[in-house]
C-alpha cells in the first residue's frame, strides 16, 4: 500500500466493495464486476481487454479515449463506468470488421488518414457519431465535431478528406 | 553525381555493410538505428532503399533495430529519422547499386553503360542476375563511396504513394504484434490509475497541471485551424 493509496483512504475515497455493472457493449449484452470510481475507459482496457480506446490526457480533453455511448460521443477516460449502466457502448472494436468496414475505416486507410494512429480510434469514434446525427455534414460541420480530437502528428487534412468521403 | 554533406550517421559507420546486406531470402536487409514506434519510419526508408537500388519494396526487409546489428543512430524522434537514417542508407543503397552493376559488367563482359537495371534485375547481353547473385562479404566491407548517387533529374519518387501497411490493423482495430506491443505499455502506465476516480492522479503528487495548458495544446493543433 503506497503513499498515494493512503491519502485516498484518509479522505475516505478508498472503497473496496465491488459492485457489478451491466450495459451493452459493442451490441453485446456485457456483465462487469467494477471498483467504484473505475471509469469506462480503465474498464475497456484493463478488464475487458479491449485495447483500441487510448489514455491521453486523462482530462476529457484531447478525445483519444472517444467512445461511443449511445449514439453519442463521450470521453471514457473521466466518464464513470457507473454512469454506462443500463446503456449501449461502442467501440472502435465494434464500428466494423475487416470483413465489413464501417465508411469511416475504409476511407481512413484509402487516404491514409494517420501517422502514429494514437488519436485514431478517438477520431473514427467521433466521426462516426457526427455522421449518425448527420450523414452528409458540411466541412465547417466535420471540422467543428472534430475539434474535440487532438493530433500530434498533424494529419489533419487527410482527416479531413477521409471523413468527407466517408460522407458522400 | 551530387554532392551533399555526409550524414553524421555515416561518419560514424562507414562500412556498407553496416547498413545493408542480404538475408537468407535474398532480399536486401537494410539496418537502420531509428525505430518504427508506429510512425511508419521502416516504411519511409526501406522505399527510400528501394528507389536507390531500383527494386520493388517488397525486395528490401528492413530490419527491426537491435544493439548488436545496427548502427547507433541515437535518439529516434521527429523528421530527423530520414535526414539521418534515409540520407545514410540512400547513400549506402546507392553505392551497392553501382557496385553490383560495375561486377555484373565484368561477369556479362559488356561495357557499364550497356547494364540495364529494373526490378531489382541487371541485364545484359542475354545474362542476367539479381543482388543476391552479385553482393558477397568483399563488396560489403567497402566504405561507402557517396559519389555513387545520381541525381532523380526531376523525377519524382517512383513509390511515392504506395501505401503503409500497418495503417489497416490500425483503423480496424484488429491485432498485430505492433498493437499488442502498445497496448502491453500502456496497460503497465494505467495500472497506477486504476480504481481512482479521477485520473488526475497520473500527476506527480503535488504538481499542477492546469487545464489552460490542455487548452492552449488544443489552440494549436486544432482542427479548426488547420489548412
Amino acid at each position: 500500500v503506497g503513499d498515494h493509496r493512503q491519502d485516498l483512504w484518509r479522505e475516505g475515497r478508498l472503497n473496496t466493495v465491488a459492485t457489478d455493472v451491466c450495459f451493452t457493449l459493442n451490441g453485446r449484452d456485457t456483465s462487469v464486476r467494477v471498483d467504484p470510481g473505475q471509469t469506462l475507459l480503465d474498464v475497456l482496457r484493463n478488464t475487458l481487454g479491449l485495447s483500441s480506446t487510448r489514455l491521453g490526457c486523462g482530462l476529457g480533453q484531447c478525445g483519444a479515449c472517444t467512445v461511443m455511448l449511445g449514439e453519442s460521443a463521450v470521453t471514457s477516460c473521466d466518464t464513470p463506468i457507473e454512469a454506462v449502466a443500463g446503456q449501449s457502448v461502442t467501440t472502435l472494436e465494434g464500428l466494423g470488421t475487416r470483413a465489413a468496414p464501417h465508411p469511416l475505416q475504409t476511407a481512413f486507410v484509402e487516404e491514409q488518414a494517420l501517422q502514429c494512429g494514437f488519436c485514431t480510434s478517438g477520431l473514427l469514434m467521433r466521426a462516426a457519431a457526427l455522421l449518425k446525427r448527420d450523414p452528409h455534414p458540411s466541412d465547417a460541420d466535420i471540422r467543428a465535431a472534430l475539434e474535440a480530437n487532438l493530433c500530434r502528428c498533424g494529419v489533419h487534412e487527410r482527416v479531413l478528406r477521409a471523413v468527407k468521403k466517408a460522407a458522400a | 553525381m551530387i554532392a551533399a554533406p555526409a550524414p553524421a550517421s555515416l561518419a560514424k559507420f562507414p562500412r556498407l555493410g553496416q547498413w545493408l546486406d542480404l538475408g537468407a531470402d535474398g532480399r536486401v536487409q537494410a539496418y537502420t538505428g531509428k525505430v518504427d514506434i508506429g510512425q511508419g519510419i521502416s516504411h519511409a526508408l526501406r522505399l527510400i532503399v528501394a528507389e536507390e537500388l531500383h527494386a520493388a519494396p517488397e525486395q528490401v526487409h528492413m530490419v527491426t533495430p537491435g544493439t548488436a546489428l545496427s548502427p547507433d543512430e541515437g535518439v529516434t524522434s521527429g523528421s530527423l529519422s530520414i535526414q539521418h537514417s534515409g540520407a545514410s542508407l540512400r547513400l549506402a543503397a546507392a553505392h551497392l547499386r553501382e557496385a553490383c552493376r560495375a561486377r555484373f559488367a565484368v561477369q556479362a563482359g559488356v561495357d557499364i553503360e550497356a547494364v540495364a537495371l529494373d526490378g531489382g534485375v541487371f541485364r545484359a547481353a542475354g545474362a542476367r542476375a539479381t543482388y543476391a547473385d552479385l553482393v558477397d562479404a568483399e563488396m560489403l566491407a567497402a566504405d561507402i563511396d557517396a559519389g555513387c548517387l545520381a541525381g532523380r533529374g526531376g523525377r519524382p519518387s517512383a513509390f511515392g504513394d504506395l501505401r503503409r501497411s500497418d495503417i489497416e490493423s490500425k483503423v480496424l482495430a484488429s491485432s498485430s504484434s505492433s498493437t499488442i506491443s502498445c497496448s502491453r505499455a500502456w496497460s503497465s502506465v494505467q495500472y497506477s490509475v486504476r480504481g481512482h476516480c479521477r485520473p488526475k492522479s497520473t500527476r506527480p503528487r503535488g504538481s499542477r497541471w492546469p487545464r489552460s495548458c490542455a487548452r492552449r495544446a488544443a489552440s494549436s493543433k486544432s482542427f479548426a485551424t488547420a489548412c
